[in-house]
């Protein structure tokens, strides 16, 4: 299909941006709500949309939630979502000071910023990274997929990328549930009839982000807290002056760590606020505009940094743009090298709608920062609750299926284990996306170059690529093994 | 010993018996790789090639964090935990969890079975409000867990036209009959 990016300023179009920004506000700047969770429960909700108002909806919520965290985490001490844990360390010293409404408006300011710097990176490197993308045979698509897989666990594990790995690994063993695709025998399907088709992601998606939230946040007692008072929003002029070299710097940051698969925005914010207390010599946690500039900037620049593997290569960039993938997916929309030719106009479409996003995003929090302020006090007694039906239906939406509810349901429970116990989300669920694209390409490459195994292996892509799943995995183990000797250091 | 010393004991031996469950899924996988059909000749292109590698490296993986968990002690905190009323005290610290788990499973597999959606979800907003909302008056509880179930059908079912789980649904009938 065709996608036309004059539609973005229909009445729908606008009228989709305007609701979708305000909506990832609200919900952003509410604890326990992650963007993630957002994204997860409305893929369900955009079932029976058309695919523009889709892309719309989703990318408007995207850059409204991600800003939104910023809100509660100022004025609450609370981070709305993780990626404002930074905001939260440099902005609630800020609020106690009674400057609370100005960062505020300094972190709604630069997250914009943030948003056209990844809008940037994405026109200017799409075509770029298609040109290279096109070049791949199967063999480079298999490591890239891998690749993708072994980076994202090796970040998101931490001081055990062992664990992120294991994560990466059963998501792509959950993804080879079902039919296979090139001789049509069951794999793990014990004749269960609903797993011939597989073990459809979405409800997976849902559960993780959705449902494991949930139980997590009901399992703390959380007291409702009183917010501080606002004042004054708008930015002096004098901040872009003052804070351009580390808006410039964090923009970076939060773009290339996006584009990054599996390394969101909680990573771009985390790694540009620490740059940033390096490169100025202070402490942001003691009270600093420029830390809510770093941290803010890189974690909406990590949207477009995210969307630009996601579009080329369709390998998602972090766990939201892995939803956008969930999301045109039910509308036959596949993502990757061909996306030019088998949907025309989509990335022209996909710029104009963050132009659009970005800008309603702007607007509508001037007038939603002080009503938001009431609802950051609504019970998580009401509010997980609500959570949970709302994944019940997002995962039952898309094919009627009770069995969705089901796998969403253990997803969300088995998730909730693994998560308190060290184990990251994010590879799983790239895992989970990617597998059957990793299988399919594996035995195509096999099969093409029967006999030639060794040219295979000696392409230069596939030689760069091969290194950079090696030099990840050591980089991992060698990380790994200094935490395993600290551990028993500590033990002994 | 310090006062982080039984938490970290204890994060050992929840994290032994994770390693395990998970080698032990790896190995499930890893098996039913290798008896998995083989149309055409060789591995090359059978369909429990790649299944059969990520389970065996799946396998490598968990046992090495098995066998650092049990080197800082996994095992002992483990035979501790059974031993000191471990369990009466994961009651005592994770009541609200399981009863959420058993609420929404309760909810999933019981209640929508056998009741249309929205009567399922009030029932269990009554029950989770006087649970996880225990300061709030009887009549916002009521009021809360009517409303929101209701306000949910009508804009998924009636507004967007996403069909809701559930023994029938009262909004789409209501729907039904207000447009014949």
């Amino acid at each position: 299909m065709e996608f036309n990016w004059i539609f973005v300023f229909s009445f729908w179009g606008l009228t989709t941006a305007l609701v979708g920004a305000m909506l990832g506000i609200v919900w952003g700047a509410m604890p326990g709500l992650s963007v993630n969770m957002a994204m997860a429960l409305l893929v369900g909700f955009t079932f029976n949309m058309s695919p523009e108002i889709a892309i719309i909806f989703l990318i408007a919520v995207w850059a409204g939630a991600e800003f939104g965290g910023a809100i509660s985490a100022i004025l609450l001490n609370i981070p709305g979502t993780p990626a404002a844990v930074p905001t939260q360390m440099a902005g609630y010293p800020l609020a106690q000071r009674g400057e609370g409404g100005l960062a505020i408006g300094t972190a709604l300011t630069f997250s914009m910023l943030g948003n056209w710097a990844g809008l940037i990176a994405l026109i200017v490197f799409v075509p770029v990274m298609l040109a290279i993308a096109l070049n791949f045979t199967s063999w480079e698509m298999f490591l890239l997929v891998m690749l993708g897989v072994a980076i994202s666990g090796t970040l998101t594990g931490k001081e055990r990328p062992m664990k992120g790995w294991i994560m990466g690994w059963l998501g792509l063993l959950i993804a080879m549930v079902g039919k296979d695709l090139i001789h049509g025998v069951d794999r793990f399907t014990f004749d269960i009839r609903e797993l011939n088709a597989g073990i459809r992601y979405l409800p997976v998606l849902i559960g993780l982000f959705g449902l494991s939230e949930a139980l997590n946040v009901l399992n703390k007692r959380q007291k409702t807290a009183i917010p501080t008072e606002v004042g004054r929003v708008l930015p002096p002029l004098s901040f872009f002056g003052k804070y351009w070299k580390s808006a410039l710097r964090s923009s970076v940051i939060g773009t290339v760590i996006g584009a990054i698969p599996g390394a969101g925005a909680n990573i771009a914010s985390y790694v540009a606020y620490t740059v940033g207390e390096q490169v100025t010599k202070r402490k942001f946690s003691d009270g600093d505009h420029e830390g809510v500039v770093c941290a803010e900037v890189a974690n909406n620049a990590n949207i477009g940094g995210g969307l630009l593997p996601t579009t080329t290569l369709g390998i998602p960039g972090n766990s939201s743009a892995a939803l956008i993938i969930a999301s045109l997916s039910l509308h036959g929309i596949i993502l990757g090298p061909n996306i030019e030719n088998d949907q025309p106009g989509f990335m022209l479409f996909l710029y104009v709608t963050l132009f659009v996003a970005n800008v309603f995003m702007y607007i509508s929090a001037f007038a939603l920062i002080r009503p938001s302020i009431y609802l950051l006090s609504m019970p998580t007694g009401i509010v997980m609750p609500t959570v949970i039906l709302l994944c019940m239906i997002g995962s039952f939406a898309a094919n009627y299926s009770s069995f969705d509810v089901l796998v969403m349901y253990l997803a969300g429970v088995i998730g909730y284990v693994l998560q308190r116990n060290g184990y990251p989300f994010a590879p799983l669920v790239l895992g989970a996306i990617l597998g059957a694209m990793a299988d399919e390409n594996l035995r195509r490459a096999i099969l093409v170059n029967e006999g030639q195994y060794l040219e295979m292996f000696m392409r230069p892509i596939g030689v760069v690529l091969l290194l950079a799943v090696a030099w990840s995995f050591y980089y991992g183990v060698r990380r790994s093994r200094r935490e395993s000797k600290r551990l028993t250091a500590e033990g002994q | 010993m310090s006062s982080e010393e039984p938490d970290r004991k204890r994060g050992d031996g929840a994290e032994l018996l994770m390693s395990s469950a998970l080698f032990l899924v790896s190995g499930f996988f890893l098996y039913y790789s290798v008896l998995m059909e083989r149309p055409g000749e060789g591995w090359g292109t059978a369909p429990g090639l790649l299944p059969g590698i990520l389970s065996a490296s799946l396998c490598l993986m968990c046992g090495s964090v098995m066998l650092s968990s049990i080197r800082r002690g996994g095992l002992s905190a483990l035979a501790g935990w059974r031993g000191g009323g471990g369990l009466k005290d994961f009651l005592r610290h994770s009541w609200r969890l399981l009863v959420a788990m058993l609420a929404v499973a309760v909810l999933y597999f019981g209640l929508l079975r056998v009741v249309p959606f929205e009567v399922a979800a009030i029932l269990f907003l009554l029950f989770m409000t006087r649970v996880y909302w225990p300061d709030a008056s009887h009549s916002k509880r009521i009021a809360v867990s009517v409303i929101v179930p209701l306000v949910i059908a009508l804009i998924f079912q009636a507004g967007f036209g996403v069909p809701l789980p559930g023994e029938g649904n009262i909004i789409e009938w209501l729907v039904y009959e207000l447009r014949r």
